[in-house]
């Protein structure tokens, strides 16, 4: 096997259950590797099968979820269930940079993380094969529940469709923070979605991907459907071709569709992101992209490589002037609150609560990370 | 016997660093005369096999070659068979290092044509050491310690073959041209000073004389023509593409970020970074640090590349110490920059020397396959005991004044930080920094470099704290290996001495 810190898992009947392991980590955890795979063995029954691992340094959950996977699959029984991990979502924090990590690419998972993005997004859709999709799940179901990125929003994109609402119910009870939802067209597919996190008892909070027409035309009934709605993302790999348009330079072709979501969005007061970009070499095109999504009134572009997420950054920090601005109301309001005032004003504006939210919010997004 | 570290060895006993008083002269080479030299300076014989019968190769006898043609040395695998050919046994090789293109060998070492092998084993050749192939103990030294041994006489060559990229009839020879250039020929100078005998193969011989020569004639016995010394395409490295792996790239930019906040990166600095994927991006951060500094450096030595020729030409650094030539840009500059200076072991990193570039530098920045919790490393063994790495430089810049180990915290479920090391390749108290991708840790011994990042907003954390977050992820501490098989190996340290042995693993 090829891969790197994965582990490959195949089921078979056999005449003598139990397993065949090898490992390149014989040395140091083949007895803990053992022990693991006989006690999952017996967590699904001891059924009289064979398991033959192949194992290329997965880190313990991984190896977990490849056993799952196969396990599942082959008994035909749904994944196991594991406690849920409930998380209260934070609708105001930084969406500068969403970092997207292939749901069955585990190499990755474990530090994603450090690279600093405001949100990180492990993929169940078009990153991941058909054949894989069932997988992916299992492994990002347990990645979730093993793997803490401290100052990210935890974010799935689960897949459109009746197979995105089995992504949801199986991992969104680990203490996912946000579901990015592909293809989003009519605020019925929202509708949907809501009613199942609201029967899981879940706060998760949702975030429209509008990559179609159809979608671009009904971003402010999208942007309105739910109050668990905190952004919508617009993402144009496709739109050029389904409008017949031809991809340009300029980008003049999707000016349209970025302009209708950014005003959609601040209608109904959700923040606009915009698409992925695609390079990951060029950091200085990365910033200048950033920095143009910034100028049409974006708050924060996709990431497909830790790479962009410092450039990005650095193109999404507010100004001094604005930093300055934010500064006075945030240190006016939080004075005048100490000092039992209620009406507060700053440079003779009035400054209520959202005033103040957005204030904190610019002053956070010129830390530059 | 238990050395100063608490590993057994057989002999020598490695006592602290610094610890071992010198004393004697060095080894000398045998007196010759030019009298027994062709008077017309032609030194030429038809092939490698009469060369190496004019020579008095008998069984036994000890035979260097050099690396300079990295994975595309054809030379070795020459000159083995036509020892082959003339019945010769249980020669010793003593090659400056291995590459997995020296797997051809192997057959030659299962009949005992070779004996043993002294130097870095890696690829297929050192898991055929690894598991107990060789009939003798491999002795593993770095760069500098290889010099230091044929100087002051641990190893005698008896015949040293150096592939010469150009050379003339007399033997003068350089590595800057030629179908084969691989840059410079510095790992063959000792052999060239202290090899009784030395055989120079080219395939691009030119006129008398060849200049400018970075080996003179005047050392070499014998010139033979052949095809092909190596094969361009691998003689050239693979590596010194920018690593696409955020991972590296990360632990890359920690090590950067320390150097600039500790004031280690400064007008006038040096620094020493290899070819390897977080060396080449470590120079790659702080070449873009010192441009937004308007910082120059005095000199860079690497592995170089075409970034330190870059550096070089646009003015970031006055001079190139060049040990090795990685690529066509290093190998054009050597050639054309007066700047770009080759050096060998003996200037770069001899122990036993008045001095030596290492301990001039201001900054290295290495790798390791694991550290423990007192900053010592290993760089040899993988965690299952195997042989991975030749020791090459790594042992001599250890020496610089400040040392950063840049590595990740784990790799593919293996923790780098260890309880105890698998094999014992480096003193910490000269390693003064690990830079990973979880964060920097500082030797407490440096309270200056500590000092100078106080209030910094470097994430610094202290090695234990670095060992907990990668063994929660991989499963807990690994569980402690037991080899008990035969020694396969000796690591010897810079002085001569031995930090620890090498154990035979099952296949």
């Amino acid at each position: 096997m090829n891969v790197r810190a994965d582990a490959w898992v195949a089921v078979t009947d056999a005449p003598r259950a139990g397993f065949s392991l090898t490992t390149s980590v014989e040395a140091i955890y083949g007895a803990s590797l053992r022990r693991q795979i006989t006690s999952t063995l017996a967590a699904f029954g001891n059924p009289g099968v064979h398991l033959e691992i192949h194992d290329s340094g997965a880190l313990p959950f991984v190896v977990e979820a490849r056993m799952e996977a196969a396990l599942c699959a082959f008994l035909c029984v749904p994944l196991p269930e594991l406690p849920a991990s409930r998380r209260r979502p934070d609708r105001h924090r930084l969406r500068r940079t969403r970092l997207y990590v292939p749901g069955n690419g585990p190499k990755q998972f474990a530090n994603a993380g450090l690279y600093g993005p405001d949100g990180l997004i492990l993929d169940l859709e078009d990153s991941v094969s058909p054949d894989a999709k069932w997988a992916a799940r299992a492994l990002v179901r347990r990645a979730f529940a093993t793997l803490e990125w401290p100052g990210c929003e935890r974010i799935i994109r689960i897949n459109d469709g009746p197979e995105g609402l089995e992504d949801l119910a199986a991992i969104a009870p680990q203490g996912i923070e946000a579901v990015l939802v592909p293809k989003v067209e009519e605020p019925e597919t929202i509708l949907s979605i809501a009613a199942l996190l609201d029967s899981l008892e879940l706060e998760t909070l949702l975030i429209p991907l509008l990559e179609t027409p159809l979608g671009i035309q009904n971003a402010y009934a999208i942007a309105k459907s739910s109050p668990r709605i905190v952004a919508l993302a617009i993402g144009l790999e496709d739109y050029a071709t389904e409008i017949r348009a031809e991809r340009s330079e300029s980008g003049n072709e999707t000016a349209f569709a970025h302009g209708q979501l950014v005003n959609a969005a601040r209608a109904a007061q959700v923040s606009p992101l915009a698409s992925v970009f695609p390079n990951i070499d060029d950091r200085d095109a990365v910033f200048r992209y950033a920095r143009r999504m910034r100028g049409l009134g974006f708050d924060g572009i996709g990431c497909i490589h830790p790479r962009q997420v410092r450039a990005a950054h650095a193109a999404l920090a507010p100004s001094m002037d604005e930093l300055e601005r934010a500064r006075l109301i945030v240190e006016g309001y939080e004075a005048a609150i100490a000092e039992g005032r209620g009406a507060v004003s700053v440079e003779g504006r009035m400054v209520d609560v959202p005033v103040y939210e957005r204030a904190r919010h610019v002053l956070a997004q010129g830390e530059i990370r | 016997m238990i050395n100063a570290v608490g590993r057994e060895v057989p002999h020598h006993p490695f006592a602290g660093v610094g610890a071992k008083l010198v004393s004697g002269r060095q080894a000398s080479p045998p007196i010759r005369s030019c009298e027994d030299y062709p008077g017309d300076g032609n030194k030429r014989v038809p092939d490698l096999m009469t060369a190496l019968k004019n020579a008095g190769l008998r069984d036994g006898m000890v035979i260097s070659t050099h690396h300079h043609l990295r994975n595309g040395d054809y030379l070795a695998a020459k000159l083995f068979a036509a020892a082959d050919a003339l019945g010769v046994r249980d020669l010793v090789w003593f090659p400056s290092a291995v590459f997995p293109c020296h797997a051809e060998l192997i057959p030659y070492l299962e009949r005992g044509v070779i004996h043993h092998i002294e130097g870095s084993l890696n690829g297929p050749v050192g898991d055929f050491a690894s598991e107990g192939g060789m009939k003798g103990i491999a002795v593993l030294r770095s760069h500098g310690g290889r010099y230091r041994a044929m100087q002051d006489g641990d190893v005698r060559v008896d015949i040293a073959v150096i592939a010469a990229p150009t050379a003339d009839p007399f033997g003068n020879m350089r590595g800057t041209t030629g179908p084969s250039a691989c840059g410079g020929l510095g790992f063959a100078v000792a052999d060239a000073q202290y090899a009784d005998h030395v055989i120079a193969v080219t395939d691009n011989l030119v006129r008398f004389p060849c200049a400018p020569w970075q080996i003179q004639g005047n050392y070499i016995d014998q010139v033979v023509v052949v095809d092909r010394i190596g094969d361009p395409s691998k003689i050239l490295s693979g590596t010194t593409e920018l690593t696409r792996s955020p991972e590296r790239l990360l632990v890359a930019e920690h090590a950067a970020r320390f150097v600039a906040a500790s004031g280690v990166l400064r007008e006038g600095w040096s620094f020493q970074a290899g070819a390897g994927g977080i060396s080449l991006a470590f120079t790659l951060f702080v070449r873009d640090l010192m441009r937004e500094r308007g910082v120059r450096a005095r000199f860079v030595r690497g592995g170089s590349t075409r970034y330190l020729v870059e550096m070089l030409e646009t003015g970031l650094t006055d001079f190139i110490l060049d040990g090795q030539t990685f690529d066509l840009d290093g190998i054009r500059s050597m050639r054309e920059n007066a700047n770009h200076i080759m050096t060998s072991p003996f200037n770069s990193y001899n122990y036993h020397g008045k001095g030596n570039l290492a301990s001039l530098l201001d900054c290295a920045v290495l790798g390791a396959t694991e550290v423990d919790l007192e900053f010592n490393a290993n760089v040899v063994t993988h965690s299952d005991g195997r042989m991975l790495h030749g020791i090459g430089g790594w042992q001599d810049a250890l020496f610089s004044r400040c040392t950063i180990l840049a590595v990740p915290t784990f790799r593919n479920r293996v923790p780098i930080v260890r309880e105890r090391l698998t094999t014992f390749c480096g003193p910490g108290t000269l390693v003064d920094v690990i830079a990973t991708e979880r964060g920097i840790a500082i030797n407490p011994r440096r309270t200056d470099l500590l000092a100078a990042v106080a209030g910094s907003d470097l994430p610094l954390k202290s090695l234990e704290e670095l060992k907990a977050e990668a063994e929660a992820l991989c499963g807990g501490p690994p569980e402690s290996l037991e080899l008990s098989g035969p020694v396969i190996g000796h690591v010897t340290w810079v002085d001569g001495t031995l930090l620890d042995v090498v154990r035979q693993v099952t296949a």
